[in-house]
């Protein structure tokens, strides 16, 4: 009976009941959802079926668009960003770390903050913020006024044409941003420092180098992988879902919210298994 | 020799059920389907794309049954046929050039160049050429049209279900996409079936007309029956009379 009810009110939306009641709906809810981007996740590896029968001409162009957008016009914004954001770190440390004497942690600070945490991090909320919310706004428009389903009809898998190739782009994007970010963050930083404090470069570079590891570059890399590959994938699932043009909005905003959610989490989940020490 | 498409007491309860649905279409042969709002139209259509697969009956296509197709025999399918609704359908961020090579850059052997040779030759017949470059944003309803006819038939399928044609166009437009729509209907070994409210707009191209009234067939016959005919659902919706069998409200 308790199922049937907590049914009833998920179906119903309803939330007003006692309180596990509303427990209930809530958690049946969230396994709802979880089955059915599950099924959604296996449909992609599903749609790979197809990928013998098909030119990768088609499936080219919009992976070149698509790495375009995320990667080549977001580099201005990712080199501003970076460069203030390297600055602003690099003047902390080098005006902080002397009160602490521990100034000769300085390359190990940089490649800690900017390298393994900042970079991915503010790269992935910048491509979320454009591309994430652009990619669900583009899927839920077209799924709105029938484009998805004209592909389907056509005999072309929506999931193979769409989200297959923003994946790709992503991840290629993602990667290529980090770089930018790190370098730009390092070098930038250091020239914006310069203005409140003298390093000299050679000090500079030669601290960072020794702090910076083969772990950093493979942490770097397992999260473009992740990051590039749920930003799309989450965009796509709830730009696939909007029935009406009232519903696109609703959907894009739960698309950015999610994604922003699993991407810190995700970041976290990673830096917890590279860096935690007693996990090594 | 198997018809082209034929339906066996085929039944589906999906919002706008249909009963007991039997009729082929022979290769070469064109056909109509009518009738009014929520007879079952719709649901044919889209048992004809494979898209409702919860029926009870048999569809079959070239003799083989569409039935319980998997992943792959379903996308072949759909690859064989060629589909335009009058509505929709354009992917709006490609050029017209782009949609209408969409299905052959996707699937077909041909070259790049073999590609753009078809795709021009087709945008000349459709006179939309000089629109190659165009967004459908920027296209007339008849050029968005021409476009997803020209999508459709660009990998020359051997059935093509047009639905709800010439929503909204003018009848000069129409007029002049006649004759486009002729040389595909003549052709002895193609077959376009089309879904529509006007049924007398396509005297000219069908051999079959087929009225559907609360999901079941109330009326088949050749053109000349379709003038003739006595048939009290016919002759209602001939007359666009609301007096009747048809309950009209």
């Amino acid at each position: 009976m308790a199922v049937r009810a907590m049914a009833d009110m998920r179906n119903s939306g309803a939330g007003d009941g006692s309180l596990p009641i509303t427990i209930g709906s809530a958690v049946l809810r969230f396994w709802d959802g979880v089955r059915d981007f599950g099924a959604y996740v296996y449909s992609i590896f599903q749609s790979f079926k197809s990928l013998r029968f098909i030119r990768m001409r088609a499936i080219y162009a919009i992976v070149l668009n698509q790495t375009r957008y995320t990667g080549i016009d977001a580099l201005p914004f990712i080199i501003v960003i970076a460069m203030l954001l390297g600055g602003v770190v690099i003047i902390q440390g080098m005006t902080n770390l002397p009160k602490f004497g521990i100034e000769g942690y300085f390359g190990n600070l940089l490649v800690i903050i900017i390298a393994r945490e900042l970079g991915p991090l503010v790269t992935a909320l910048i491509v979320i913020s454009r591309s994430g919310s652009a990619m669900a706004t583009e899927t839920a428009t077209q799924q709105w006024s029938k484009e998805i389903l004209a592909l389907e009809i056509s005999g072309i898998d929506p999931r193979l044409f769409i989200v297959i190739p923003r994946i790709a782009a992503t991840i290629l994007s993602i990667f290529s941003l980090i770089i930018f970010f790190d370098i730009v963050a390092f070098l930038g930083g250091y020239l914006i420092s310069l203005t409140t404090i003298y390093i000299p470069l050679d000090v500079f570079f030669e601290n960072l180098g020794t702090a910076f590891s083969l772990k950093d570059l493979a942490a770097t890399i397992l999260k473009s992988l992740v990051f590039g590959l749920l930003i799309p994938l989450v965009s796509c699932y709830y730009g696939m879902m909007p029935r009406s043009k009232f519903e696109i909005p609703i959907f894009v905003s739960r698309a950015v919210s999610r994604t922003l959610f699993f991407t810190v989490l995700l970041n976290a989940a990673i830096s917890v298994a590279f860096y935690f020490t007693w996990l090594e | 020799m198997a018809p082209l498409l034929e339906f066996i007491n085929v039944t589906c309860d999906s919002a706008e059920p249909v009963r007991d649905l039997s009729f082929a279409v022979a290769g070469g042969e064109n056909a109509v389907f009518f009738g009014v709002e929520r007879s079952g139209l719709r649901t044919l259509t889209q048992l004809m794309l494979n898209l409702e697969e919860l029926y009870s009956g048999d569809i079959r296509y070239r003799g083989k049954t569409l039935q319980g197709l998997d992943y792959l025999g379903k996308l072949r399918y759909k690859n064989e046929i060629g589909y335009v609704h009058g509505d929709y359908g354009l992917i709006s961020n490609m050029t017209v050039e782009q949609n209408i090579a969409l299905r052959l850059d996707y699937y077909s052997e041909y070259s790049s160049g073999e590609i753009t040779g078809i795709i021009e030759r087709l945008m000349d017949e459709l006179h939309i050429l000089d629109k190659r470059k165009a967004r459908p944003v920027e296209l007339t309803a008849t050029q968005i049209f021409r476009t997803a006819f020209g999508r459709a038939v660009a990998h020359d399928p051997g059935l093509l279900i047009v639905e709800h044609a010439f929503t909204g166009l003018s009848p000069l437009d129409i007029r002049s996409f006649i004759g486009v729509l002729k040389r595909r209907v003549e052709s002895p070994d193609k077959s376009v079936v089309f879904v529509t409210y006007e049924p007398q707009k396509f005297l000219d191209f069908a051999d079959i007309f087929i009225m559907l009234y609360q999901g079941r067939i109330v009326f088949s016959g050749t053109r000349r029956e379709f003038l003739e005919s006595g048939n009290p659902y016919l002759v209602q919706y001939r007359n666009v009379a609301l007096e009747g069998p048809m309950d009209i409200r």
